[in-house]
């Protein structure tokens, strides 16, 4: 009977894993009070429009979608949540910047199945230090991840994009 | 007779095929009803639309969500669609879209920026501010909906119902549902292969393609046989 209710656990462990269940590893506001010493700031915000939006998107490879973005900022830092679609869901992924470089990368919430692999920190702090070069280019090297290249690609972009948005506040 | 009527239609829209880009097929776009049902461009069951004083300002059409001509992604109930002073905030049970006056998507409020979810009803009180009403709460929003404080004042709200959307409401979730209409060009493809006419169609025009080969290959063996019996 006790084999029996282990196995069950295990299956019912898999299927919830297997059904893309949503994780969240962090509150956003939990994330923007770890980056300005627990308190957050006035919520500021960005609008997108013309030249902006149009980088925006390239960034992006996609019409961003919205016209306006959040943010929160004291002083050189700045707080940027972040929304991408890894393969079907929204990967929501906070990014802090400090004096124009990615102090860190922290996936927030992740809602599909496969390529969770990009919450873990060998990989999220690849972005750390990291600036917007020419062309819109992160100046640190991502590798990839077998299995998670969807992901990956998101977060990069979103690492691209709030460098971006950064650079015009 | 059968195989006539496959065969020329399957003879002319190949002609016409053959002249996709001189004719322009592509570009130009059919937007008959029953042809684009065929297609699955059309709407099914009745819509669900919100408004507030009214009007329509947002409708659940067949598992869609329409505000003017934007098909909004998601899938959540649809609790409310509210006018503000510089837009409409369009709200389901775990979202609030926020549209300008133009129509353009300004912000999507979600479990991140929301104070509280489920929302079971969106409204505005006198001053226009958005009011969210959750099982434990009553919120307000500032004007731009960047932030959110508690309420109570429950008295004070004109909340978003159902409402009957117009003839000009429907037309417009159509078109944004089936865009441009078919493209001429796949229309004509699909009628060249028999896919048109479902599944039966395409056996049918692979009957008569077989049919004519065979008549071709017994046409060619005749021939020869009738040439050599003549010396």
């Amino acid at each position: 009977m006790k084999h029996l209710f282990r196995i069950l656990v295990i299956v019912l462990a898999l299927a919830a894993s297997a059904h893309g269940e949503e994780r969240v590893y962090k509150q956003p506001s939990e994330f923007i009070k770890s980056a300005f010493g627990g308190k957050i700031p006035a919520t500021s915000v960005l609008n997108l429009s013309g030249e902006i939006k149009a980088r925006a998107n390239n960034i992006m490879a996609h019409d961003y979608g919205q016209a306006r973005v959040r943010h929160w900022e004291q002083g050189d830092r700045s707080v940027w949540i972040l929304e991408e679609i890894g393969k079907t869901q929204p990967i929501t992924t906070g990014i802090l910047i400090e004096k124009g470089r990615i102090r860190s990368v922290e996936i927030l919430i992740y809602r599909e199945s496969h390529g969770w692999e990009v919450s873990k920190p060998f990989f999220t702090r690849q972005f750390s230090n990291a600036s917007l070069r020419d062309g819109d280019r992160l100046s640190a090297e991502v590798k990839n991840i077998a299995g998670a290249t969807l992901s990956v690609r998101a977060v990069s972009k979103l690492a691209r994009l709030a460098l971006y948005f950064d650079s015009l506040i | 007779m059968a195989i006539l009527i496959p065969l020329t239609i399957a003879c002319v829209t190949g002609v016409v095929l053959n002249h996709t880009v001189d004719l322009g097929l592509s570009k130009r776009h059919v937007t008959n009803p029953w042809i684009q049902t065929r297609y699955g461009m059309s709407l099914n069951g009745e819509p669900r639309a919100f408004g507030l004083d009214g009007k329509t300002y947002a409708a659940r059409w067949d598992g869609q969500l329409f505000h003017r001509k934007n098909i909004i992604a998601d899938s959540s109930p649809l609790v409310g669609a509210v006018p503000l002073r510089d837009g409409t905030a369009v709200v389901t049970s775990t979202a609030v879209h926020y549209f300008g006056l133009d129509g353009e998507l300004i912000e999507t409020l979600d479990e991140s920026t929301l104070p509280a979810a489920p929302i079971s009803r969106a409204g505005r009180n006198h001053d226009l501010a958005l009011i969210l009403e959750t099982p434990d709460s009553l919120f307000a929003s500032d004007a731009n909906l960047l932030g959110f404080t508690e309420t109570d004042a429950k008295g004070d709200v004109s909340w978003s119902i159902p409402v009957t959307p117009s003839p000009t409401d429907l037309g417009i979730w159509k078109t944004a549902f089936s865009g441009d209409g078919v493209p001429l060009d796949r229309l004509i493809l699909d009628i060249h292969s028999g896919r048109f006419f479902g599944t039966i169609g395409k056996w049918i025009y692979d009957i008569v393609v077989i049919g004519v080969l065979l008549l071709s290959g017994t046409g060619l063996v005749l021939f020869f046989r009738t040439r050599r019996r003549a010396k």
